[in-house]
């Protein structure tokens, strides 16, 4: 028992024979417990509590409730109820209706209290089912409508489009997410249009946002660092987009609702930022692109926006969509 | 009770009112036993880099340990090590390091600056050492290199979860097998790596979708980046840049350490040009792989 691999060991055993005396001691006489035998029990039980909580990932699966009637082939549209600033707060609401209304889909917009089957929103109805995602509900749409925006462009430019549409949706959005939430959470009210009593009790998805973003890795940078990741895709869009009327050249593909998406709500939700800088005076590009895909694709936009008005309802529905 | 006088078997002090001392010495405990840890982790830390002393103008990459079939498990340490060695950089690579202070792998240090990221790290080392990190300027367009960067954003932002997914969760015992680990660890790492890349995937947004949408979209980003590439040697053309190392950092894992899953079938199958992409990209930036990786032939 004196070498020294030996004594690893017998070391450890001795360890486990006190926590098995500890925790008997726990359930038959806890009066008995001497303060050593409570610290090996709690470092264990919270070292056991770590490992478990570790090895279980977080899911939610959200029981959604359809339409009692409904037309076969319409789509119904469930989405974020427009502010004065912008019809729809969600850019991936914006993306799905730019889409169906490049692809000349009929839709019934649908404001309610409900959140998709994959707890995102928007999410559509169609034929008595709930489909959530706007990428997946796109494609959906493409083989059921038999539509394809991108169908003039080749292989690999179809490949590009998807590069900018991944970059724009999975990078660049947390960009517009800590600004809004974070940055500028003082100012929301104005937003969002409720009194600031409401927004003290939707304070607790700001630290819920930054806790995803953690977990999801970019929030673990430095604030300016953040900003430059942000910067740097803004401009690599303003460059590749150029002269052109639209990312892909001349006539609109998949890509521009995702890009228009995204790019709306910096230039019309977030006045003032870093971000509504460089959209409009870095890159006065962008700004012309994002106005050139409005005029032509959102004509009653003034009207959505100004007949706006809020409901409690509403609010519930901003809370459920930002407890990602 | 134990009659041996170790610290464990001490009697307890108090009598009366037992309930109270007991929860407050469990309480206590917890506390203290949570306190040490962080303490011992952070002093230890800062006692290992005080007593280590590197040598000049060479970087010194943290990263995981060696793996069985890759360099290395992670894709992002991959990726950096293939740009260090893409444009000479010198380097040492320290394979049982500590997480980052943002708790991610890799990282490094540079004379008196350290770095953490794998995309920063190579924005220091491109400023440091004067490189022109998409191809010579001139031969890509700006249009090109902003291309290149929605391509990393493809590969690091979508393509990785799917093959993480493939990897942690859906291929567990093909993984087990190729960790580095022997005993215990062995199964406790992949248990409590599929915790965290689903939470994490969770966080992001991806992992709200099915298996067979997780798979789809792996399909779908290989395509795509089959297509980019082409006929082409590098993604961007003749050159191999940033975006390569990406690229390879997250191909080689389908490639060498998922056998039998649908993501190697799609590269070695219908994709076979990012297959032969990757024995490009090995033989060019990894003459030495077969020494590099731990199972030898």
């Amino acid at each position: 028992m004196s070498e020294s691999p030996g004594h690893v060991q017998g070391s450890l055993a001795a360890l486990y024979e006190s926590l098995q005396t500890s925790v008997l001691q726990l359930f038959t006489d806890p009066t008995q417990l001497s303060p050593g035998q409570a610290v090996l029990v709690a470092a264990s039980a919270l070292f056991v509590g770590a490992v478990v909580w570790t090895c279980c990932g977080g899911q939610r699966w959200t029981k959604v409730k359809l339409r009692a009637e409904f037309t076969p082939g319409m789509v119904y549209l469930h989405t974020l109820p427009a502010v004065k600033a912008i019809p729809c707060l969600t850019p991936f609401g914006i993306k799905l209706e730019t889409y169906l209304r490049m692809a000349d889909i009929p839709y019934e917009p649908m404001y309610g209290r409900s959140i998709g089957p994959k707890g995102k929103v928007p999410w559509i109805e169609y034929n008595g089912e709930a489909m959530g995602d706007s990428g997946l509900i796109m494609e959906f749409l493409n083989r059921e409508k038999g539509v394809d925006l991108n169908r003039s462009l080749s292989d690999a430019d179809k490949a590009v489009g998807r590069a900018f549409t991944k970059m724009v949706e999975e990078n660049t959005y947390w960009g517009m997410a800590w600004n809004r939430w974070i940055d500028n959470f003082d100012n929301l009210h104005d937003l969002f249009e409720v009194s600031k009593t409401v927004m003290f009790f939707l304070r607790p998805f700001k630290g819920r946002l930054q806790q995803t973003m953690w977990a999801h890795g970019i929030g673990r940078h430095s604030k300016v660092d953040l900003e430059g990741i942000i910067e740097k895709d803004l401009r690599a869009i303003s460059t590749f987009l150029g002269t052109k009327p639209y990312l892909m050249g001349d006539e609109p593909t998949e890509v521009d609702a995702a890009v228009f998406g995204q790019l709306s709500e910096l230039l019309w939700t977030l006045p003032g930022s870093y971000l509504h800088r460089i959209v409009t005076v870095d890159c006065p590009n962008l700004q012309a692109y994002c106005s050139r895909i409005k005029d032509r694709y959102w004509p009653d936009w003034d009207q959505l926006t100004k007949n706006a008005k809020k409901t409690k309802e509403d609010m519930s529905l901003y809370s459920e969509i930002f407890s990602m | 009770m134990a009659n041996c006088n170790c610290f464990f078997c001490l009697p307890s002090p108090s009598e009366g009112n037992s309930w109270k001392s007991t929860a407050l010495c469990l309480l206590g405990g917890a506390a203290l036993a949570s306190a040490s840890i962080v303490f011992v982790s952070r002093i230890w830390e800062k006692f290992r880099q005080k007593n280590t002393v590197y040598p000049e103008d060479t970087v010194v990459l943290h990263q995981f340990q060696r793996a069985k079939h890759v360099p290395s498990l992670s894709p992002f340490c991959l990726k950096l090590e293939t740009f260090l060695r893409m444009h000479n950089i010198p380097y040492m690579t320290i394979l049982d390091s500590p997480l980052s202070s943002k708790g991610k792998m890799p990282w490094i240090q540079f004379n008196q600056s350290r770095v953490e990221d794998a995309t920063f790290s190579i924005m220091f080392l491109s400023d440091t050492f004067h490189i022109e990190v998409n191809g010579m300027s001139g031969s890509v367009t700006s249009q090109q290199k902003a291309m290149s960067r929605a391509v990393v954003s493809l590969v690091e932002e979508s393509l990785y979860w799917t093959v993480a997914y493939c990897r942690w969760v859906d291929h567990v015992d093909q993984t087990r097998a190729e960790l580095p680990y022997d005993g215990m660890l062995k199964f406790v790492v992949p248990w409590m790596m599929a915790g965290i890349i689903l939470r994490e995937m969770y966080a992001h947004g991806i992992g709200k979708n099915s298996r067979d949408e997780l798979y789809r979209i792996m399909e779908e980003d290989l395509k795509a980046l089959s297509d980019l590439l082409g006929e082409q040697s590098f993604i961007l053309g003749e050159r191999p840049c940033e975006a390569d190392c990406s690229l390879f950092g997250v191909l080689a894992q389908i490639m060498w350490t998922l056998p039998g899953t649908r993501a190697e079938a799609l590269v070695k199958g219908e994709y076979i040009n990012l297959a032969n992409y990757c024995i490009r990209m090995r033989e060019l930036f990894w003459p030495d792989w077969s020494r590099v990786v731990t199972e030898k032939h």
